[in-house]
């Protein structure tokens, strides 16, 4: 057997689990889709003393629309799920598409959309997203729940803002503004594995084409995803000319990421990456606001 | 009728898609036992104490072995200077050392594989260091620490080749050209990890179902170790989840047969069962070698290559291998298929603290091959004559001198392989020669993407080359009355995925003039088949057919009289080949080769340094295609593996440390990551020694790929890599620069 | 003595119950436990593809799953698909493409593509290469694999 030994624990309502939590402490770690955690146990990288698995928790599996035009996603659901959700398309374009480049098929049948945010992983995508797209995070304990936006919430490669008895329990992604457009780009050396680099850009412009807003949000290069303020600095109240773009990509490259060295790429080149990938974004996205 | 020729579904197809074939994981018996390998934990070191009683004590575990108990602790399939376990109280001198981590130290055999783990970490060890050598180069160097104290020299193979004067002809030269070539390593990466049961068989020989390349070879190697006669050692191999020369060397075979023998010397009969997970079969089974190759060739103004100088140094890395035949292989191709009056070769293969390099398709072949045809299409490109033309100029015809003073055997082909891939690829032959009316760039519409052709070609040896003792045996058994009801072929060839075994059957219906279904074959099992030979070189459907049909011929003999069941052997011996002369390297090199020619088409995002290969046209000469469905997907497949090699696969090690050690690390290509076409055009020129003609064709696709992406990234971007595998950052820095 | 958890799963049709420990990975549930060794292991962390099986009738990795997550679930391995007399479309196209050399990423394939066609039956060559990105090879350099899909989804459509 690969993994260390463990408690299991497997909860089937949102009371139960928090109640779990609560009683484990920090020996509690809250088990999702799994497809990050269970391959670092097995190369017993990662060593849980419990593992409370949420998959019976039937209550975390749902994409509910919101009133606003927004849409709530329960911690649960599968990423396959959010990928083929037709309502996920219609209101977010953006989000399918990048769920599409999370590893494999059999694992975005099981992993999920709230794991992906929890487990923080400075290489993913979907916690890059939801700060793109300015998501809203409803945090549960017993007794207790708290909102956290996306900014707010990643700390530190693997590390949030999440106490050991907590658990995130649904995520809100506010609707799109109307002028946007959005873009994601990545370079990786496998396709479907790893970044090296890669960038979401969502942007919104007025009927004078002009800049409203832009997140460009980038990750793989950083302990965190990483939402660039150069470019709403440069870019807002403008309009997004080749120029501009051009500079927010040099200027993001320089100041704003912190790439490590890697056995498939050393820092600069991942710097470099920065420059090109946020360029090539920023241009696209700008492109489908029109 | 003719079943040869024929795309015939393989006999282990039904098995493979059902679920119902076993591998050699698969394989469990009443009451087996587990073992786990302590491997060694420094890239070089000599281990001063061993102290493995925790463990012993440990609940649960049977036994632990270390050095002391094995017999001969010594194996290797050239030459045996690897031991079995490294540690203190060896029969061998100097085994008391580890050379590289995946060196073996001790055998822990448990109730379960779990306690086997937990018992390993219980055995204690001390080494005193030993300074660590990465770069054959430093390795050579006279100061050098010795790898093999015994050996007096880190160099342990060597060829020179000396045809006419290459000083003299270089000041004859209107141009030179030259260029200093480095090729990776890469992992095999086949999808079943190492694995294996052990156990008394009912006649008392230690057996091991295991995988493997050569059944015979394996049974020679464990027995010489554990100081048996060859008789009560049997090796069985089931269906066997890939090899590309991976499995050539041995991995748990020895041990695992140590452990059931001294287990059932202590009176325990037990089986034993291992399997390596991916990071232990990284670390325990060799790589292909990583090559440094200084290159300097001279032309006329006409094209003909008149001279070339080359040093060839291969990392052998902790242990020989088959070092040594991969570097004759490589001394030989690394002039290409060319007609060269003047040549000259110095090669070393060098021990290192590395993983031992050793067998891996092409096998030398490839390395040869990238610095042969970077320097052609470098040469072509100085003197403005199209890379097509320039070879149809200088590629070898029927009698031609090798580099090694002798003509290649009957049925050289390579002009007309490389005329049909040219072909096939849009050049044309107008009255100035070869060309292509397209040129050598593509048009993307996006000023960031450049796409280039490239071209080159090769030549690959069928069988074992310089000398090797080269043979294989085939067993052809007839049963029935009046009419032939069955007929048994036994046969120790290897299936690893390539085929083989279809082949086989398909080779003895035809010799035998029977339907498919009539033939039974028994395979690789030391018990009852006879030595093959491995599978590898490109050389089972030829050996083997040449064996099928002596054996076919004298059964239905013995059947004509009368004999009931007809039984009939046969050992096919090729023409022989000679070693290569110490001095000049005059030699005899192969009894028989297949031709290959690429072009391929390559897209390079500039600004990221990305390569993606977007088309490939592979011409083979397979002399004549036993299984032509087969023959397509050991094309595709070899152009795929070498896409990897040229482009995406990076196996990097770091001061004996091996850092891609996972898949998730060491990346194979994906379905994504494959051209949009590969294009084959299979040539059946017939070699006349082949069996109906065939030649071996499993390796020789592989060759080209690597140049011929060198030369389209050329054609794309304006520059020669002459190092690879082409990862974006080295592209990108290559373009800044 | 380390906690074990009984644990009631189908597979196959056939239901079992067993007693595991929580950190039992379902491949060697149903390798060793079960002794279905069609599904195979080649990575041990979710990469290959090889040990693909059906969870609820969804492709998923079964070395990245616990075993006593399958409880109260459905798996179908490679076994499931047919027999040597009565095989599965996608079983008869492997075969007569001969998308499979070493066979041992097979099953794997199989049982992915499985999931895949029911929901996607007349797929463009892009969307099976996207479909079987999850699934390593290492001999056939996939193009018949593609083909055989192609095959596959004529001969599902005509059933």
């Amino acid at each position: 057997m690969k993994p260390a030994p463990f408690e299991y624990y497997a909860p089937t309502s949102v009371e139960e689990a928090l109640a779990t939590l609560q009683s484990l402490g920090y020996d509690g770690k809250v088990l999702a889709g799994g497809q990050s955690l269970i391959p670092a146990m097995n190369f017993r990288m990662a060593r849980p003393a419990a593992l409370v698995d949420l998959n019976k928790v039937k209550e975390l599996f749902y994409i509910k629309p919101t009133s606003d035009g927004g849409l709530a996603i329960g911690t649960m659901t599968r990423d396959s799920v959010v990928e083929k959700d037709p309502l996920v398309s219609e209101r977010f374009p953006i989000v399918p598409y990048v769920v599409k480049h999370i590893a494999h098929p059999q694992i975005r049948n099981r992993g999920t959309f709230g794991g992906a945010i929890a487990h923080a992983d400075p290489a993913a995508q979907i916690p890059a997203l939801s700060v793109a797209l300015q998501a809203r995070f409803l945090v549960r304990k017993q007794g207790g729940e708290r909102w956290v936006n996306a900014e707010d919430f990643f700390m530190g490669p693997f590390m949030t803002v999440l106490e050991p008895e907590e658990m995130l329990a649904e995520v809100v992604l506010p609707p799109m503004a109307k002028g946007s457009g959005a873009s994601y780009q990545q370079v990786s050396r496998q396709k479907g594995g790893y970044a090296q680099a890669a960038v979401i850009s969502v942007v919104v412009v007025d009927e004078n084409k002009r800049c409203k807003d832009v997140r460009v949000v980038l990750f793989s290069v950083g302990e965190t995803p990483i939402l660039s303020q150069t470019a709403r600095k440069i870019l807002v109240g403008n309009v997004p000319t080749a120029e501009a773009i051009a500079e927010v990509a040099e200027k993001i490259s320089k100041d704003e990421v912190d790439p490590g060295t890697d056995i498939h790429g050393t820092a600069e080149y991942r710097r470099h990456l920065v420059k090109v990938l946020v360029r090539r974004g920023l241009t696209e996205a700008f492109e489908r606001a029109k | 009728m003719s079943i040869v020729g024929e795309s015939v579904v393989r006999v282990d197809a039904i098995g493979k898609v059902t679920g119902e074939t076993l591998y050699p994981g698969d394989f469990n018996l009443p009451n087996q036992a587990y073992m786990k390998i302590l491997f060694a934990q420094h890239p070089h070191a000599i281990i001063k104490r061993l102290d493995t009683s925790k463990a012993e004590q440990y609940p649960g575990v049977l036994a632990v072995f270390t050095a002391k108990d094995v017999p001969n602790n010594e194996y290797g399939l050239i030459m045996p200077d690897q031991p079995v376990l490294c540690g203190p109280g060896s029969t061998k001198p100097f085994a008391d050392r580890v050379r590289f981590i995946g060196d073996q130290v001790a055998l822990v055999i448990a109730e379960t594989e779990q306690i086997a783990a937990e018992a390993l970490k219980l055995i204690e060890i001390e080494y005193e260091a030993l300074p660590v050598i990465t770069d054959p180069r430093e390795a050579m160097k006279a100061d050098a620490i010795l790898m093999h104290p015994d050996k007096g020299s880190n160099v342990f193979g060597r060829y020179r080749i000396r045809k006419g004067d290459v000083e003299k002809a270089f000041q004859q030269a209107d141009v030179i050209v030259e260029g200093y070539y480095q090729t990776p390593a890469q992992e095999h990466a086949y999808l079943q990890p190492e694995a294996g049961l052990s156990f008394i068989d009912e006649a008392g020989r230690v057996t091991i179902i295991v995988g493997g390349q050569w059944t015979h070879e394996d049974q020679e190697q464990i027995a010489h170790a554990l100081a048996l006669p060859l008789d009560q050692v049997r090796v069985i191999y089931p269906a066997i989840g890939g090899a590309f020369g991976g499995r050539e060397d041995m991995s748990v075979q020895v041990v695992l047969a140590l452990a059931a023998w001294r287990l059932h010397q202590r009176g325990i009969n037990r089986p034993v069962k291992i399997i390596w997970s991916r990071e232990e079969s990284i670390i325990g089974h060799h790589k292909r070698h990583p090559y440094f190759i200084r290159a300097k060739w001279g032309a006329k103004r006409d094209g003909k290559v008149i001279a070339a100088e080359m040093e060839v140094i291969a990392d052998g890395g902790a242990y020989a291998y088959t070092s040594t035949k991969v570097l004759g292989n490589a001394t030989l191709m690394c002039t290409g298929p060319y007609l060269i009056p003047n040549v000259k070769v110095d090669s070393y293969a060098v021990y290192t603290n590395n993983l031992p390099n050793g067998a891996f398709r092409g096998f030398g072949g490839p390395q040869g091959a990238f610095a042969a045809e970077m320097q052609m299409n470098k040469l072509a490109e100085r003197l403005g004559i199209d890379p097509v033309e320039i070879r149809m100029r200088n590629l070898l015809d029927e009698g031609d001198l090798l580099s090694v003073g002798t003509p290649l055997p009957p049925g050289v082909s390579i002009k007309k392989v490389v005329e049909a891939c040219a072909k096939a690829a849009g050049w044309e032959k107008g009255e100035n020669g070869w060309h292509r009316p397209a040129g050598f760039q593509v048009e993307t519409g996006n000023p960031s993407l450049k796409r280039g052709i490239g071209f080159a070609c090769a030549f690959k040896n069928v069988g074992f080359s310089f000398g090797a003792p080269e043979n294989c045996w085939a067993i052809v058994e007839l049963h029935g009355d009046a009419e032939i009801e069955k007929a048994v072929l036994y046969h120790a060839a290897a299936e690893v995925g390539q085929g083989s075994h279809t082949v086989l059957v398909q080779m003895a219906a035809e010799a035998l003039g029977l339907p498919m279904e009539k033939v039974e074959l028994v395979a690789a099992d030391t018990a009852v088949t006879k030595n093959s030979g491995s599978v590898s070189a490109s050389r089972m459907t030829f050996m083997a057919g040449n064996a099928i049909r002596g054996a076919a011929e004298r059964a239905l003999e013995a059947w004509k009289n009368e004999e009931r069941p007809a039984r009939a052997e046969f050992q096919y011996r090729p023409p022989k080949t000679t070693p290569y002369d110490p001095e000049t390297g005059k030699s005899e090199p192969n009894f028989a080769y297949g031709y290959v020619a690429e072009a391929v088409e390559v897209e390079v995002d500039i600004e990221t340094g990305q390569v993606r290969l977007v088309k490939v046209i592979c011409a083979d000469d397979v002399g004549k295609a036993v299984n032509p469905q087969q023959v397509q997907g050991q094309v595709e497949g070899a152009v795929v593996q070498a896409a990897g090699y040229a482009i995406l696969e990076n196996f990097i090690q770091q001061d004996g440390q091996v850092l891609t050690k996972t898949l998730s690390t060491y990346l194979i290509p994906t379905i994504l990551d494959i051209p949009e076409k590969v294009q084959s055009i299979v040539l059946e020129y017939a070699d006349p020694r082949g069996p109906w003609g065939a030649r071996g064709m499993g390796e020789m696709p592989y060759l080209p790929l690597a140049p011929a992406v060198g030369a389209a990234i050329r054609n794309a971007t304006g520059r020669w890599f002459d190092q690879f595998p082409y990862t974006p950052e080295r592209i990108l820095s290559g373009l800044e620069e | 003595m380390a906690q074990t958890v009984k644990i009631n799963v189908t597979v196959n049709g056939k239901q079992y119950e067993r007693e595991v420990e929580p950190r039992l990975l379902l491949s060697d549930f149903i390798r060793h436990d079960l002794g279905l060794t069609g599904t195979h292991v080649g990575c041990e962390h979710g990469l290959c593809g090889a040990c693909t099986v059906l969870m609820d009738g969804e492709a998923v990795r079964s070395c990245t799953i616990f075993a006593v997550q399958a409880d109260g679930h459905e798996i179908q391995t490679v076994e499931s698909l047919g027999t040597p007399d009565n095989l599965h479309p996608i079983q008869q196209a492997f075969i007569e493409k001969h998308a499979l050399q070493c066979g041992f990423c097979t099953p794997g394939f199989l049982m992915t593509l499985v999931d895949y066609l029911g929901d996607n039956p007349n797929p463009t060559e892009e969307e099976i290469r996207e479909a079987i990105d999850g699934n390593f090879c290492r001999c056939t350099g996939y193009f018949n694999i593609i083909e055989a899909v192609k095959l596959a989804a004529q001969k599902m459509a005509s059933h």
